[in-house]
């Protein structure tokens, strides 16, 4: 069985070292660099395809989101997540939009941190109750704020909303509940409670572009 | 029709305005030539006349008693006091009666007059039994039938229908080619005919959009004066061009008068009201011009028809003194204010009254007859002057109104900017206030919870004493309560649960790896009053507390986090059960009240207080149970 490829992305060391030695001590995961900022990172991702790309937020030279969105871009089969010290919710939701699938505290325990990289390569999203708040609040306000949105979503009637499952999911995450618990109380398998999470970030994404362009169209960067 | 002869007379009793009627007089013969254009030069037939006091109603035999005649004959000289029918005959010659039409001009003839040529009748103004036809302003004129002239002697009778007193008469007939004739008469016809007509109409349209003004405003008498003036005015001069009347001379004549003397009160009145304003103190000479008004027309009625000369003298008189005092108020008026418009208005007025002297010294035979009545021709000065002056008021009031309107929207909007100002500092002040008042919690905060464990850490640490794994419990716990800082201040629409579910998503894996199950058996809360950052923070911190004390002590397999409302305490309970020893027994809590456990179950109860809740805390050999009470309302 091949192993994990991770690249890390983070300026401060005494993470990167605590890190490094969570990932070196187990044998399924392989630590291929430690990039300090975005153009090292840049350098790296050039050369290679990690299977998960984690990024702090704050760099030197400039904010991971742009790694994110690049990487995301590049390599759809890397799964991405953010490496934070409080989670403050907003770029959290930022990183998302741009293509990552959750967040980890950067004080988390070696076994979480494990654990969470395994979810993440079994094709789960890690998503905190907040999030889930943040996100029913923007899909239910948010619907459509302009033309770009409406127009991908007459081309597919599904973006831009969340099906009434899809909320229900996200309602119960909001309120603690876990994926097997929500999955015991809809009646659905875990990995379909995943699925679900999973689709609703590719919303999220759609949503965000549409937003994009309109603001872009607004602002006049773009013409019709 | 009123006899402005009296207002010369009394003109010349008034010996201090003897001065300025002689400069009228002389303005008005400058403007005489204007008037009346070219006059007809040398008439083809020199007529001699004779006439004859008779009331038949066709000529007289020759036989009877003719006398000499000159023309023109003024009734009011010649026969004062005497009216009904004279005749008047004419001889004259032709040479060559076939050479072109001929026609009979009378340029004047009072009241009604008819003309027989050769004893045959080829013209008549109208009818001669009451309400004779009023034809005294009226120029008369007749074609001859061809074939009427005879080579030689023609003879003409004139039949005149006149009132004793009521300039009665006749000038000078003139018999020509119609060729030659005719553009006389109709210069003569569009002077006193169409003009006065036209005049009238344009003086009824001036006043009746006066009196729509006035109807809107009341308190602008002047305006009301002026309308009605106006169309009294034009009634009087329509007997310039009435001729057939519905009622008998007498009335019509009485009516004439009445708003002849009606429209000079009344322009009195508007000169004082306009020259003096609505406040002026002429009270006395208003309440007379009033009462004139009422007075003259009974008086009239009153006199029949034997006095209505007598009568209409004497009024002339009073009505001109009484003008002339109101026209000296306003004059006094107009000046104290140096109200200059009025000043101006008043200098019409005595044109008007120059106006009114050239036809008193027409009648009164002091210039040549056979002219137009001037009076008529003040109208379109005075009351185009006047109109000028309240529509240049009326529109000079709308700019004040729109200045005004400008004032005030300036003022307006300099208040509200004002407001604005007020409220913007009103609310910069209010969030500095929030600002301090955030920033004192959140120093509050990191001294409760970050810095008294960094100090704790920084103890161990430099004593020696501490293990790693202890420090590194301490800096953990640090950073769990500054998480617990920073998710108090998430905004989570009162969703309790929302923040719960965090507390959970980040210990479990913790109470996994410790081997504790958790089960999450929340149920939905009401939104909670006073869920304020600090409240939430005491919320988080007390939950919290429970957690990681079961972790670090009671041993346990599972914990059970619980949501539900106690409808009988009306409260949202939120309970931390574990299936452990039972740390939190009240032997342990009495027991240990200095130790770290002990302190910490003080705290809870305190945070619980703080927000308004209840704190209990009960266990036993199954397991320790730790409930928060918060207030649903």
């Amino acid at each position: 069985m091949p192993m994990i490829r991770v690249l890390l992305v983070e300026d401060e060391p005494g993470f990167a070292e605590r890190f490094a030695d969570i990932v070196r001590s187990d044998a399924e995961f392989e630590l291929i660099a430690i990039a300090p900022n975005c153009a090292a990172a840049r350098k790296i991702l050039a050369r290679e395809q990690p299977d998960i790309l984690l990024a702090d937020l704050g760099l030197p030279d400039g904010s991971g989101i742009e790694i994110i969105r690049e990487t995301a871009a590049r390599y759809p089969e890397c799964d991405i997540m953010v490496v934070t010290v409080f989670g403050d919710e907003d770029h959290v939701l930022a990183s998302i939009e741009a293509g990552a699938a959750g967040y980890v505290l950067k004080d988390s325990i070696p076994q979480e941190f494990l654990g969470l990289l395994r979810q993440l390569r079994a094709g789960g999203s890690p998503i905190t109750p907040v999030i889930a708040r943040k996100l029913l609040t923007r899909f239910k306000a948010g619907a459509l704020p302009g033309p770009e949105t409406k127009a991908v979503a007459a081309a597919d009637p599904q973006v831009g909303v969340l099906s009434p499952r899809e909320t229900e999911v996200l309602t119960y995450i909001a309120k603690g509940f876990s994926f097997n618990e929500i999955a015991e109380l809809l009646g659905m398998s875990a990995h379909t409670v995943t699925t679900h999470v999973k689709r609703i970030y590719q919303k999220l994404a759609v949503h965000s572009r549409g937003e994009a362009v309109y603001e872009a169209t607004q602002m006049g960067l773009l013409r019709q | 029709m009123p006899d402005p002869l009296n207002i010369g007379r009394a003109l010349h009793h008034a010996s201090a305005l003897l001065r300025v009627h002689t400069m009228i007089v002389l303005a008005f013969a400058l403007l005489l030539p204007f008037a009346t254009g070219r006059t007809y030069a040398a008439p083809a037939v020199q007529l001699s006349a004779e006439s004859l006091h008779d009331n038949s109603e066709v000529p007289p035999p020759d036989a009877a008693a003719w006398t000499p005649q000159a023309l023109p004959d003024n009734w009011n000289i010649s026969r004062s006091g005497i009216g009904g029918t004279v005749w008047y005959r004419f001889a004259f010659r032709i040479a060559d009666p076939g050479a072109a039409v001929y026609a009979i001009y009378l340029p004047r003839v009072s009241m009604n007059g008819a003309v027989y040529v050769n004893g045959l009748l080829i013209g008549s103004g109208g009818s001669f039994a009451e309400p004779v036809a009023r034809n005294w302003n009226r120029p008369l004129y007749f074609l001859i039938p061809p074939g009427l002239l005879k080579e030689g002697v023609n003879r003409v009778h004139i039949r005149v229908r006149g009132y004793p007193d009521l300039d009665g008469g006749l000038t000078a007939p003139m018999i020509d080619a119609d060729t030659e004739l005719s553009a006389e008469y109709e210069r003569a016809l569009f002077w006193r005919i169409i003009l006065a007509q036209t005049t009238s109409l344009l003086i009824v349209a001036v006043g009746t959009f006066m009196l729509m003004l006035w109807a809107r405003r009341r308190q602008d008498a002047a305006f009301g004066y002026f309308g009605f003036a106006s169309l009294l005015w034009a009634f009087y001069t329509a007997d310039l061009y009435v001729r057939d009347i519905p009622v008998p001379t007498f009335y019509w004549e009485l009516a004439i008068r009445s708003a002849f003397h009606g429209f000079a009160l009344l322009l009195a009145l508007f000169a004082i009201e306009y020259a003096a304003g609505p406040r002026s103190n002429w009270r006395r000479l208003k309440a007379l011009l009033w009462a004139m008004m009422v007075v003259i027309p009974v008086t009239f009625l009153l006199g029949r028809p034997e006095s209505l000369f007598v009568l209409s003298n004497f009024w002339h008189v009073i009505t001109f003194s009484a003008v002339s005092a109101a026209t000296f108020a306003a004059l006094v008026a107009a000046w104290r204010r140096r109200n200059w418009e009025a000043l101006s208005l008043i200098g019409i007025g005595f044109l008007t009254i120059a106006f009114a002297l050239h036809d008193v010294l027409m009648k009164g035979g002091w210039i040549a007859d056979d002219r137009v009545n001037m009076l008529m021709y003040a109208a379109p000065p005075l009351f185009l002057g006047i109109g000028w002056l309240l529509t240049d008021r009326f529109i000079r009031t709308l700019a004040e109104v729109e200045t005004l309107n400008r004032e005030l929207e300036a003022r307006v909007a300099e208040k509200s900017a004002a407001l604005e100002a007020n409220y913007s500092r009103l609310a910069q002040a209010e969030k500095l206030h929030a600002l301090a008042e955030e920033r004192q919690r959140l120093m509050r905060d990191m001294h409760d919870g970050v810095g008294g464990q960094l100090i704790t850490a920084l103890a161990a640490l430099e004593g020696g004493k501490a293990a790693p794994a202890d420090v590194a419990q301490i800096v953990r716990e640090c950073i769990d309560d500054l998480r617990l800082v920073i998710d108090s201040m998430e905004p989570i629409d009162d969703d309790l649960l929302t923040l719960l579910g965090s507390l959970r998503y980040r210990l479990e894996p913790r109470l996994n790896v410790a081997g504790i199950r958790l089960v999450w058996q929340v149920r939905e809360l009401p939104p909670l009053p006073n869920l304020t950052p600090r409240n939430v923070l005491h919320i988080l911190r007390v939950l919290q507390e429970a957690l990681t004390n079961v972790l670090k002590h009671a041993r346990a397999t599972r914990i059970t986090v619980t949501t539900e409302i106690d409808a009988l305490t009306h409260e949202a309970l939120i309970t931390v059960a574990d299936d452990g020893r039972g740390f939190g027994s009240e032997a342990a809590e009495a027991h240990g009240r200095n130790r770290p456990m002990g302190r910490g179950l003080g705290n809870m109860r305190r945070r619980a207080e703080a927000v308004g809740g209840s704190f209990a805390i009960d266990g036993g050999p199954q397991g320790t149970r730790v409930t928060l009470g918060l207030p649903l309302r």
